[in-house]
């Protein structure tokens, strides 16, 4: 049975008298990969800031492996995380290899550790590199070593394949599932719903501070379908049918007159659901 | 629990940064021009003698203080390590330790470069010394918390330490007997005379006593600052 490695109730969070956090309520479970997604400032980041004890909250409660947030601020405690923010906050004249050998030397590890990691995040030889050299995905990579050079039991990462090129996100993904199989539990934010629907086992939508939908996302997509069919023809037309006796006809019209390319669900994608729930898009 | 390992390891990453930065090393090496300059002025038997010591400490006590501290914010790497095992101490010790070895480095270079006459009570100067360093240090520390970027540091920290570092130049621009009293008071004003006093086999119960309570005062600042600021 999963146990609840986070655990937010009712939580209010204002700046300066404005409401960033509203009655916010979710739990994660150990070994779970759940995303947080919302178009920007809506929360996202301040989220994370709760849940890494940097930041206070006005009401409600924060437990993080079963104890009140705040217990993060115990040094044992902060080593069962790892934090991506959303800046590399790498040492741009240093090397990988002394950004490094900092957190190693921060953590305890052995700087064995250095070359287990780089492969791990598949940049193994670029060592002696100098930080300020890297392309922004290899930085990338080299931050996420970095958050996960100490193996934390609970990864936070906020928005981290924000403007990436395609093939650095696929990396960071694969990373991340892997991570994942090795049972660590992710939390990540996001405004991108592709990589939310490939990655994680469950989403939360927030809009403006509140939480409008969670759940599985291939049970969200499911929920908000209008059951509907869409048949490509070969001539490049869509037909939309329902799922009725009506729409078995058309389908069994169109295989019968050799017209039929192919047949797709009609579910909504995450995006979709996003405008329709908050009447936003998600950029 | 502090950790010298972890001290060790952010003084260890400043050490190499720094050597890579070549706007703070160009910065460091002032004070050894002013030292060489005092040199070619002969006997000095005022507290203008000990001007290239307390330039060291504003420069580099001081000023690569707040840059280094500055510019861990500005590159948002200082959140990488406050979400690390380091501790509050572990953090002001490891990012001072940086400043205080490069100052008494200069010092003992100015001294030396200037011909500077220290006092022959080596170890109340040298007690003198790193109490006032301390002041130094926390006052850029300071400069460095309010700073948001490198750039800001030299904004903000140059009337600042103008006023903390060069009381001697600034005292010869002032009639007002007030002010020039008040001023008396400051770190830089008291460490010269501290050193003078030793020199010259006169009491320093005073310039200690007012040196001491600028550490508590400092310290005390930069701790409240760092509190309030740090993720910022």
């Amino acid at each position: 049975m999963m146990s609840e490695i986070i655990e937010v109730s009712n939580v209010r969070k204002d700046f300066d008298g404005k409401r960033a956090l509203d009655d916010l309520s979710f739990s994660i479970q150990a070994g779970e990969t759940f995303g947080f997604l919302g178009p920007s400032g809506s929360g996202k980041t301040t989220t994370i800031k709760l849940l890494t004890a940097q930041e206070g909250y006005q009401s409600g409660s924060v437990q993080v492996f079963g104890n009140a947030v705040e217990a993060l601020k115990d040094p044992k405690q902060m080593k069962r995380i790892g934090v991506l923010t959303d800046n590399t906050g790498l040492y741009e004249r240093l090397t990988v290899d002394a950004n490094l050998k900092l957190y190693c030397n921060l953590y305890g590890l052995s700087y064995s550790r250095i070359a287990e990691v780089l492969h791990e995040v598949g940049l193994t030889g670029e060592e002696s590199k100098v930080v300020s050299k890297l392309s922004k995905g290899m930085k990338q990579r080299v931050t996420l070593a970095r958050t996960i050079l100490h193996k934390p039991e609970l990864l936070f990462l906020d928005e981290p394949t924000s403007a990436l090129d395609p093939v650095s996100t696929e990396r960071i993904h694969c990373i991340l599932r892997t991570l994942n199989e090795e049972g660590t539990t992710v939390f990540l934010t996001t405004h991108d719903m592709y990589e939310a629907e490939r990655i994680c086992d469950r989403v939360a939508f927030l809009n403006k501070g509140k939480i409008q939908l969670q759940g599985p996302p291939r049970t969200l997509r499911v929920n908000h379908s209008d059951s509907s069919i869409l048949l490509l023809l070969k001539d490049g037309r869509e037909q939309l049918v329902g799922q009725n006796p009506e729409g078995a006809e058309r389908i069994r019209e169109v295989i019968a007159s050799q017209q039929l390319a192919s047949v797709h669900s009609n579910e909504p994608t995450l995006g979709d659901i996003f405008a329709r729930v908050t009447g936003k898009e998600l950029f | 629990m502090t950790s010298i390992r972890r001290i060790q390891a952010v003084f260890m990453k400043d050490y190499r940064d720094l050597l890579k930065n070549a706007y703070m090393l160009s910065t460091a090496i002032v004070p050894l021009f002013f030292a060489f300059m005092l040199n070619q002025e002969g006997e000095i038997e005022t507290t203008a003698a000990f001007l290239p010591i307390i330039l060291s400490m504003v420069i580099v006590g001081s000023f690569i203080q707040a840059g280094v501290i500055a510019e861990e914010k500005e590159k948002n790497t200082l959140r990488g390590l406050l979400l690390s095992p380091l501790n509050t101490t572990e953090i002001f010790i490891g990012k001072s330790l940086l400043s205080t070895v490069l100052s008494i480095m200069m010092i003992v270079a100015v001294i030396f470069i200037g011909n500077i006459s220290m006092p022959d009570q080596t170890l109340l100067a040298a007690a003198a010394t790193l109490i006032s360093l301390a002041v130094f240090i926390s006052l850029g520390t300071i400069v460095g918390l309010v700073s948001r970027t490198v750039m800001e540091t030299s904004v903000i920290g140059i009337p600042v330490l103008f006023i903390f570092g060069m009381g001697e130049i600034i005292q010869t621009m002032i009639e007002s007997e007030l002010v020039i009293d008040v001023m008396g008071y400051l770190p830089d004003q008291q460490y010269g005379q501290l050193l003078l006093n030793l020199r010259e086999g006169q009491a320093v119960g005073e310039p200690f006593f007012v040196l001491s309570m600028w550490v508590v005062v400092s310290v005390g600042l930069t701790i409240l600052i760092y509190k309030k600021r740090r993720f910022d």
